[in-house]
């Protein structure tokens, strides 16, 4: 299934992850993920591992990659996530849609931990929004500085508010873009965080005049980072799977320890055949998602990512309910991938519109519209 | 055969609501939520807007559906500081009605039921705390876990062993529960904290250090505590499943609103029938859950209780919470992250693992319906 590179990788994540992953996972949940373990991705070329090599990434193929993030997931989600916003989103809408030079040196200093980037999200993933909040006025002249742009309007759920780099869709008359800006994003508040605690979540507000944005795209900006969530389905998908495995091991250890009734949990038939479904489940959808010879299909990676998110959902569940009320404390790695599960299917797409698109792609156009 | 309830009990259950809406601000549940506070204030406003009142069940079973259907863990909070009362109520002596159970129904006191212990949860008789006799004293020590009113009860009803049994298949015999302040010397609890859900309620672990116990604080008949522990499971568990029903009703008041709100907006999603079906399953779902848990509660509160009923009910409402909570966060998305909705699905999962899991109802179901 993996070849031996893959392999070699596989083993080189856990053995990081075991070294600086498993002792500060709370801590991460609690407090952030810190510099230094940000750092330690960086120069472990963690952090820019889908960044292709000549823009400083590691320049992974996508599926050593999301193996690489499927790793992750199963010791800190908030990390697998972090990188995954990095690479998946960010450095794609760069790369796709940016002069090489200027994208090369915001790689650069993505992938090397000297620079942290953030994608509003908020008009793409919300249903409902038709058009940006942001906006470009331009009947408002900045004092002393004609070329700065004027920016306004918020946005709520901001992953990592306080990055240097900012992606966001924007209103500019009657067109949607995408404008890259490092300055002017202010925090208001922060949000209550159901999943990726030690990623920040808050609402921002931008009303500076920044001189320094540029535009990736004039026309079609909604659109574009919506396709830019759609390509990175195959990752998602490996994040689930990585969670699902974790959870699910972590119930199996518990349940071979944990004595009721003076019996091992695992000796009673509905927790083990229960448990024995979803490591079925998850060696099947794990060996379809690497056996892949497509990971770029937008179709594949859309069914993977759907299954694998409803997949995740329920192996948390089941793996909570066997830890009984331990699971149900922070302690406890069970109640993170509980919440992060959910989590990671809200940032990443909206569950209808998955099944939407899917659906459009299948039976076509005409298909699932009422 | 009659589906409504008396005018009186649904005048309970407006009054109810009202309170709620009105007293579970978003500032006061979201920084309950955050800071993992118990709301006392809200405790007593319910108390003294009289719906703390074991004397009348069904409308502290409205309250609670209603109470948690705005909110579950302001709701619970508020409506649980006599918890355990019942045993007394039931079994208790008059010294200990008045002692005890007088203050807690005067809102004066606050109450804990401690049966969980680090080791055994499910397996009521597996608990480890012992409880035996020295020098003509009850000595108490050992330890309970996920303890409702931890760190904020003044007394606990404990379940501890008082006696070996005289074989393993007899393990539920020589079990004693016993009366414990949280005065009294030798008693240490410690908040348990980062929880999933629930946060507003008080949850603690005790430690007995050699507590000396009066004999007037052992409840009913020496041995028989597991008996009294399963009579109060079958109360409790309809006031989970009740718990559950208004977090399950809560959900789809988000899901109605929300949907509302998309149309207003212009948005073509209201109408998707894959939208109307979720309204439909779930309103479906939640009213099958609420026949169950009155048919378990009627018989019960007429002293007739079927602990069959009482298990379906509360492992279908649990379920029902679980599914509808979770159902509602996936179609909401991103506009359900930031508002309490995601709160209601962290605060679910609970019903299916308190007062006995879901596993346990099962096997309380499939027992007592071969016995039949």
């Amino acid at each position: 299934m993996l070849t031996e590179e893959q392999e070699v990788l596989r083993n080189t994540v856990k053995d990081f992850c075991e070294k600086y992953l498993v002792k500060s996972a709370l801590d991460i949940e609690r407090k952030g993920i810190s510099d230094d373990i940000k750092q330690k991705l960086a120069e472990n070329g963690f952090l820019g591992a889908y960044i292709p090599q000549d823009c400083g990434g590691s320049g992974l193929d996508k599926k050593s990659y999301a193996l690489m993030l499927q790793e992750f997931a199963g010791y800190s989600p908030s990390v697998a996530f972090w990188i995954f916003l990095n690479n998946s989103i960010f450095s794609e809408l760069l790369i796709k849609n940016l002069d090489k030079t200027i994208c090369r040196e915001i790689l650069e200093k993505v992938a090397a931990n000297k620079a942290t980037a953030a994608v509003l999200f908020e008009d793409v993933l919300k249903n409902s929004i038709a058009a940006p909040q942001l906006e470009i006025d331009e009947n408002l002249s900045v004092k002393g500085d004609n070329s700065a742009l004027k920016i306004k309007g918020k946005q709520d759920y901001v992953l990592n508010p306080g990055a240097d780099f900012f992606i966001a869709a924007v209103k500019k008359g009657s067109e949607d873009g995408i404008l890259l800006l490092n300055k002017g994003v202010s925090v208001v508040a922060d949000n209550p965080h159901l999943g990726f605690r030690g990623i920040r979540f808050s609402k921002v507000v931008l009303d500076s005049p920044t001189k320094d944005a540029v535009f990736l795209s004039t026309t079609n900006g909604l659109d574009l980072i919506r396709k830019t969530y759609n390509n990175a389905s195959y990752e998602v998908a490996a994040i689930a799977i990585g969670i699902a495995k974790a959870a699910v091991s972590a119930a199996i250890d518990y349940a071979k320890t944990r004595k009721t009734f003076g019996s091992e949990l695992i000796s009673f038939q509905p927790i083990a055949f229960s448990l024995e479904s979803y490591i079925s489940e998850i060696d099947r959808m794990e060996n379809d998602l690497y056996n892949s010879t497509s990971p770029e299909d937008i179709k594949n990676a859309l069914r993977a990512k759907l299954k694998a998110v409803e997949m995740v959902l329920n192996a948390s569940s089941l793996a909570l309910q066997v830890h009984g009320g331990y699971g149900y404390i922070e302690d406890f790695k069970i109640e993170r991938f509980y919440r992060d599960s959910m989590a990671l299917a809200v940032f990443t797409g909206n569950h209808f519109n998955d099944m939407i698109n899917l659906s459009k792609i299948d039976f076509g156009d005409k298909s699932a519209v009422y | 055969m009659d589906f409504s309830l008396p005018k009186e009990i649904e005048d309970i259950r407006k009054k109810a609501r009202d309170f709620a809406v009105k007293e579970f601000t978003q500032e006061l549940t979201l920084t309950c939520d955050a800071t993992e506070t118990y709301p006392d204030d809200i405790r007593k406003k319910a108390y003294n807007a009289g719906f703390i009142d074991v004397g009348n069940p069904w409308g502290m079973l409205v309250s609670m559906e209603e109470f948690c259907r705005v909110d579950p863990g302001v709701g619970m909070s508020a409506l649980v500081p006599g918890f355990g009362s019942e045993v007394i109520m039931l079994y208790g002596s008059d010294y200990q009605k008045k002692k005890y159970l007088e203050p807690v129904l005067k809102g004066e006191k606050i109450s804990g039921f401690a049966v969980t212990e680090p080791i055994a949860g499910s397996d009521v008789a597996g608990i480890s705390t012992k409880l035996y006799k020295k020098d003509g004293k009850w000595i108490l020590n050992g330890g309970k876990m996920f303890i409702t009113n931890g760190t904020i009860a003044n007394h606990f009803y404990v379940l501890a062993r008082s006696a070996e049994p005289d074989s393993p298949e007899k393990r539920h015999h020589g079990l004693s529960m016993a009366i414990v302040e949280s005065e009294m010397k030798g008693f240490s609890s410690t908040k348990i904290t980062g929880k999933l859900g629930m946060r507003a309620t008080s949850t603690a672990e005790l430690k007995f250090d050699n507590i000396e116990i009066p004999q007037e604080n052992i409840i009913g008949e020496e041995g028989k505590g597991f008996y009294y522990v399963m009579s109060f499971f079958n109360i409790s568990r309809i006031y989970v499943a009740a718990q559950a029903l208004g977090t399950a009703e809560g959900a789809l008041d988000r899901l109605k609103a929300y949907l509302a709100a998309l149309k207003s907006r212009g948005s073509p999603m209201a109408d998707y029938e894959s939208a109307q079906f979720l309204l439909s399953e779930t309103a479906t779902e939640i009213e099958a859950a609420r026949m169950l848990m009155y048919m378990a509660a009627d018989k019960l509160f007429k002293f007739e209780p079927d602990p069959v009923i009482t298990s379906m009910a509360k492992y279908y409402s649990a379920s029902v919470a679980a599914k509808a909570t979770r159902s509602v966060m996936l179609f909401m998305g991103l506009d359900g992250i930031a508002t309490d909705m995601e709160r209601f699905y962290r605060d679910s999962k609970i019903t299916e693992i308190w007062e006995g899991t879901s596993e346990i109802e099962k096997l309380v179901i499939s027992r007592m319906l071969m016995k039949k």
